[in-house]
């Protein structure tokens, strides 16, 4: 195969640099875990050697395998393989001799192995050793390969990074400076954050109560309520009220999920206007499901009429607009629906579990933001559509993938004072969490 | 097998299994509930069904969400590892000593965990393991942990338990699913753990209409899913045949390399693997030991015809034994008694049975490592087949206490030491290699295959919303 390389160390030992030059070069680049994986190996080549009665000459030969790119591996991990071993004065990697060590180099989940195999010479038997280190920028970039991604005119700009673990995003004006903080609800907390210029500041941190057991489906909701207050639900079955003054949480009403793009008709304002927000609708929760059950009810129980399905993920209201209602149902399908008319499909494909509705160019007609339900491994898309007027379909404005992870909460609001509105998704990507903010730019 | 003999089985066999469970993360998040049929040959429907009676006492941790890994949290000191019946794991006197803290029922843990790490009364890969280090183990359940007595160190304990499910003669399901009839498995309350995405699961013989099927062929618009890594087809060698030279190994004018050639793994697995297999470098399949250095050039192949000439019926004989039922095996067979016909010997091909080895002659295993641990995969090996340790380099290989090292690294190395000395003695030469793999219903996410290959249907739902 082309890729593989057998590499006799010994063949360009020629062209080493002289000792002290090399002492100097290997200060300044030998500390990280490139480092670390040759000197783990040599050592434990070393210790079998001398467990082994092995020393002197040995040929050493280096094969790059799975996941490992092999010009790199030539490049970063040969030579200074071939001067640890030869300062280490137990092994001579030699152009020939009796003794061979074949080395192998492989990516395996998430780890960078490196096994050798060593036979001949006073050897009884072939012996092995092998050792491993998990890939991280350093091992990534010095033996293997990256991507990056790319965006149009709605610009995607990234805020920084939250705690991993979000489960629902809400955005929400806590200190009355016309400008709103983001409200995440996370697995083991709810955190409200500040945006700065170029990070995220936390402001608040409220432990949940740890005495509910999550289900397999881990999610959540949160919403924001008049008087600077959230109130959140999980599918470990908490229903908490919390009140940004006061720091702390109350019991909030239980069986219900509030559904915060869908404000109660009777407040008659945006859920996220720069005024505060209104009183949610709420659906009836079904125990570790993120399937909700309508009718839509008011906080005070009173039931709302409309002709959705009976099962949904997610339910907003259109704004400016009467009883008209977009929502998620219970297989994904993306439906709207208008006074006493039924639902009816709004796009083709199946989408994530949550909506946003936003007006984000100012031009009087709201734009709808999901996330593209991806298969498993695969990272999520973020979509913004626009919808016809009639509510009869709707069309692709943009696409793209925010770093390649997932796309795990959403929400909009105002991050700038009397700026138009915005959308902020998190995405999950690893053990990292990022807040990205999407905007229009005219 | 019919479908009405299949559901008879489950009904009165649960063999033995661990656990390894992991969540399959999309931004649709699944909805309970739903019924999903999976058929399977007769060997896995025993395992696939006690999988989901009885609940593991460790899962590995697998492709898990920053959330899910929040809700359930890994076993402190072990990232790879987390328990819905263990609380902590702690060794003492350099892994002598394993105190096990578990959260409720002790004495029913440490029942389940003798009977696995002892192999008292069922089979058990974890006490194979043991067994082959001849390491033996006392199992003490006090208030709030369980205490696991090594006669020598043992480091992965961990992946031992991963092999045990908390599973006793007196104990009903402890597990996601209850059987309720033969061949159905329906959703219970009160399981350890957190409960099941499916309502039902059925379990139906191989041809069955089904949403999962082991093995199937491939349909347009299904999905296929790989189990992490292949099964070996390994052929066992008596020290008789060995020393006979039956498969003209050591033959100058054939050798291994000959015997290769001859074999044609490449057209065996295309004939009887849909493809999904390849000639097998090494007795651990990829996936469980490291690549492999690439096989150096030996020049064009020289695909010589065998001499297939008519043999008298007093010919010299060898006895081929292997597993009923399995096309691979049997299109193994078929090729190795033309390789011996070459050779001037015929075969009788008999059943092998669980107690037999070689019997003086040769044995077609397809072994499937019951863990993606080298060490731990080999060591079971052995500890079920006393005819493979015989040989002086082998019993040298297998006392290396490394084997069972709290090192990877270490555990990796040793298993690499222990394959070349099987492997140089004859006692095993790995033919082919062959993957197992499932069909699987485009709208079915989130099924997991253990590493034994049994389907996990834990987190198993239907994004269609079925």
């Amino acid at each position: 195969m082309a890729r593989a390389l057998a590499l006799v160390l010994a063949a360009s030992l020629a062209g080493w640099p002289a000792a002290d030059a090399r002492a100097a070069d290997g200060a300044a680049a030998d500390s990280g875990s490139l480092h670390a994986l040759v000197d783990d190996l040599a050592r434990a080549l070393e210790r079998r050697a001398q467990q082994e009665k092995l020393a002197g000459a040995v040929v050493l030969e280096v094969e790059p395998a799975r996941g490992i790119d092999a010009a790199r591996v030539e490049r970063a991990f040969v030579p200074r393989l071939k001067r640890r071993l030869k300062d280490g004065g137990v092994l001579q990697p030699a152009p020939e001799g009796s003794a061979r060590c074949r080395v192998t180099l492989s990516e395996e989940r998430g780890l960078i192995w490196a096994t050798a195999l060593c036979e001949g010479g006073g050897l009884v038997g072939p012996t092995a050793v092998a050792v491993s280190r998990p890939v991280d920028k350093e091992l990534e970039s010095a033996l293997g390969a990256t991507v990056t991604p790319a965006q149009t005119r709605f610009v995607l700009e990234r805020l920084g990074t939250v705690s991993p673990g979000a489960l629902d995003l809400a955005l929400l004006d806590t200190n009355g400076d016309g400008v709103d903080e983001l409200a995440v609800l996370g697995v083991d907390a709810l955190r409200v954050y500040a945006v700065g210029g170029a990070r995220l500041e936390r402001l608040a941190v409220q432990s949940l109560p740890t005495d509910r057991r999550w289900p397999r489906v881990v999610t959540g909701w949160l919403a924001p309520l008049p008087g600077a207050r959230l109130w959140l639900v999980t599918s470990a079955g908490h229903a908490l009220l919390w009140d940004a003054a006061l720091s702390r949480f109350d019991a909030a009403p239980s069986g219900l999920v509030p559904l915060r793009g869908a404000p109660d008709p009777a407040a008659g304002r945006a859920v996220t206007s720069a005024g505060g927000p209104a009183t949610p609708l709420a659906a009836r929760w079904r125990l570790g499901s993120p399937v909700l059950a309508l009718p839509l009810v008011t906080i005070e129980d009173a039931q709302v009429r409309t002709g959705l399905p009976a099962l949904v993920r997610d339910v907003v209201a259109v704004p400016g607009r009467a009883r008209t209602w977009l929502a998620v149902d219970e297989s994904g399908q993306l439906v709207a629906q208008s006074g006493d008319a039924a639902s009816a499909p709004l796009a083709a494909e199946r989408v994530g579990d949550r909506l946003v509705v936003a007006d984000l160019n100012a031009d009087g007609e709201p734009e709808l933001v999901t996330s593209a339900s991806s298969a498993p491994g695969e990272p999520d898309h973020l979509v913004l559509r626009r919808l016809a007027r009639d509510l009869s379909s709707s069309s692709v404005l943009f696409r793209s993938q925010l770093s390649g992870g997932s796309i795990v909460a959403a929400g909009s609001g105002r991050l700038e004072p009397g700026g138009r509105p915005e959308v902020v998704l998190i995405e999950e990507i690893g053990d990292e969490a990022l807040a990205w903010r999407l905007r229009y730019t005219p | 097998m019919t479908p009405t003999s299949a559901r008879a089985l489950v009904a009165l066999s649960c063999l033995a299994g661990g656990l390894a469970a992991g969540t399959a993360h999309a931004r649709r998040l699944p909805a309970p509930g739903g019924k999903l049929t999976l058929a399977l040959p007769v060997e896995l429907v025993g395992p696939t069904a006690e999988a989901h009676v009885y609940a593991p006492i460790l899962e590995s941790v697998t492709v898990d969400g920053a959330a899910e890994r929040l809700a359930r949290p890994t076993l402190k000191g072990f990232p790879r590892w987390r328990s819905s019946v263990v609380t902590e794991l702690t060794s003492q006197e350099g892994g002598k000593i394993w105190k096990v803290g578990v959260e409720a029922q002790p004495v029913q843990v440490g029942d389940a965990l003798a009977r696995c790490l002892r192999g008292d009364g069922t089979a058990s890969w974890p006490a194979d393991v043991l067994r082959a280090r001849g390491v033996t183990v006392d199992v003490t359940a006090a208030q709030g942990d369980v205490t696991l007595r090594f006669s020598a160190p043992v480091g992965p304990v961990p992946e031992l338990l991963a092999g045990c499910a908390l599973r006793t003669p007196q104990a009903g399901p402890t597990g996601s699913y209850t059987l309720v009839g033969p061949g159905l498995l329906r959703w219970r309350n009160g399981a350890f753990g957190p409960p099941a995405l499916l309502g039902s699961i059925e379990l139906a013989a191989p041809g069955a209409r089904a949403d999962l099927v082991a093995g199937g062929a491939d349909v347009k618009g299904a999905g296929t899913l790989l189990a992490p890594f292949p099964d070996v087809v390994l052929l066992l060698q008596s020290a008789e045949a060995k020393r006979a030279d039956v498969l003209g190994l050591d033959d100058a004018a054939f050798g291994a390399r000959g015997f290769r050639q001859a074999l044609r793994a490449d057209l065996l697995a295309a004939a009887y693997a849909q493809g999904r297999g390849a000639a097998a470098e090494g007795l651990l399949p990829p996936g469980v030991a490291p690549a492999r250095p690439l096989p150096e050039p030996q020049g064009p192949e020289r695909l010589a015809p065998l001499a297939l000439t008519r043999l008298p019926p007093d010919a010299p004989r060898v006895l081929l034994l292997r597993e009923e039922g399995d096309a691979l095996v049997d299109g193994v067979v078929e090729r190795l008694a033309v390789i011996l016909r070459n050779r001037g010997r015929l075969a009788d091909i008999e059943r092998a049975s669980a107690a037999d080895d070689a019997k003086g002659g040769l044995e077609l295993l397809r072994w499937r490592p019951p863990t993606r641990d080298p060490a731990l995969a080999l060591l079971s090996l052995a500890g079920r087949r006393k005819d493979l340790v015989g040989d002086p380099a082998v019993q040298r290989a297998l006392s290396d206490p490394q084997l069972l090292s709290a090192s990877q690294d270490e555990r990796v190395a040793a298993a690499l030491g222990l394959e070349r000395a099987w492997m140089d003695a004859g006692l095993a030469i790995p033919l082919l290699t062959a993957d197992r793999w499932y069909t699987v219903d485009p709208d079915l996410r989130g099924v997991v295959l253990r590493e034994d290959g049994v389907p996990l249907l834990f987190d198993a739902y239907f994004a269609g919303g079925r």
